[in-house]
């Protein structure tokens, strides 16, 4: 994906959705995000968003001990982040049908 | 001693951990963040953060650059824009007084050693009466400007010195930046004496110190109560 402000809501509703499956930290994040597709990612991307979440009180994080150096900041959904994710997810599956019922008879995409 | 020393410290400790290049990469973001007006304790958790994927990237054999990309500087200012730092927090004001604080008691110490010093053994007597004057004044003001504004430099430009800067012109630097501190230093010195007549009032020197030591106390007092943001 090569536009970077629609690329970042997307991430924000991505982080959210693999964060509600269990608390995690940054790199673990970034693999499972690489795993899933998005190959050009990085904790570099990945760390803005975390702290821009975080600061709107849709994250909580726990510091647990790490096998290297310090402490491992672990992430889980707050309250408020589940209700952001649901609203996400319902805003995405609207879109979704939106630009299927657009592109239905677009054919540029296949050559 | 407070929870933002601790965490200083802490990151300290485990910075040398890195590698030197690391090190080299890490020191200027921690300049970077440090002077980009964000709240010094958010400042340092976002520093420890940083450090840790470093440390870690290090420990699984990879490159910072695969971690963070290589433009060190974008990484920063991203980072800075999603911690949207506001540009009033008393906080911030309490902790800028507090350095103006001890670099004024840090000034004042240094007009001890090299102006009273020197009259006490000339005389053979203590002086326990400080001069508050003009010259005084004046000098404090101008080194409270500039090291402000030094350090803003030194911000902006973190991550400059590390290509451009370093090769060739070291030396021809050296002397210039030698050149310039005298100058600064006989200017000040110069106002130092030329002003002394002027003075507005005088005080006894515990009492001066007892003033800054109870200042600097009080206010990191009220800054460690105050809620980061």
């Amino acid at each position: 994906m090569k536009n970077p402000q629609l690329l970042k809501g997307l991430l924000e509703g991505c982080i959210l959705k693999l964060i509600s499956d269990g608390e995690t930290y940054g790199y673990e994040l970034v693999e499972n995000l690489k795993k899933y597709g998005f190959r050009d990612i990085s904790e570099g991307t990945v760390y803005p968003l975390l702290i821009r979440l975080k600061k709107n009180k849709l994250l909580n994080s726990k510091d647990r001990e790490s096998p290297y150096g310090p402490k491992r900041k672990y992430y889980s959904l707050s309250e408020e982040g589940e209700k952001e994710l649901e609203s996400f997810y319902r805003t995405w599956r609207e879109l979704c049908n939106v630009i299927d019922l657009i592109f239905k008879d677009y054919e540029g995409g296949e050559h | 001693m407070g929870k933002l020393d601790d965490l200083i410290r802490k990151n300290y400790e485990l910075s040398k951990k890195l590698t030197p290049e690391n090190d080299e990469i890490y020191t200027n973001i921690v300049c970077y963040l440090r002077t980009s007006g964000m709240d010094e304790l958010e400042a340092e958790e976002i520093i420890q953060d940083i450090l840790g994927m470093m440390l870690e990237a290090q420990k699984r054999g990879e490159e910072i650059e695969q971690v963070i990309g290589n433009d060190y500087r974008a990484f920063c200012d991203s980072v800075i824009e999603a911690a949207h730092p506001k540009r009033f927090s008393w906080r911030k004001l309490f902790s800028d007084l507090e350095i103006v604080v001890i670099v004024i008691s840090f000034l004042w110490l240094l007009d001890i050693i090299f102006f009273y010093l020197p009259q006490m053994f000339k005389q053979g007597r203590l002086i326990l009466d400080f001069q508050v004057s003009l010259g005084f004044l004046i000098n404090t003001a101008i080194i409270l400007l500039a090291s402000v504004l030094i350090v803003k430099y030194i911000g902006k430009t973190s991550f400059k010195d590390s290509k451009e800067k370093r090769q060739g012109h070291k030396w021809r630097q050296f002397v210039l930046l030698w050149v310039i501190i005298s100058c600064i230093i006989a200017l000040l010195g110069l106002i130092r004496y030329k002003l002394n007549p002027f003075v507005f009032f005088s005080v006894k020197m515990y009492y001066l110190a007892a003033v800054f030591a109870g200042l600097y106390l009080l206010l990191r007092a009220v800054k460690e109560k105050l809620p980061v943001n």
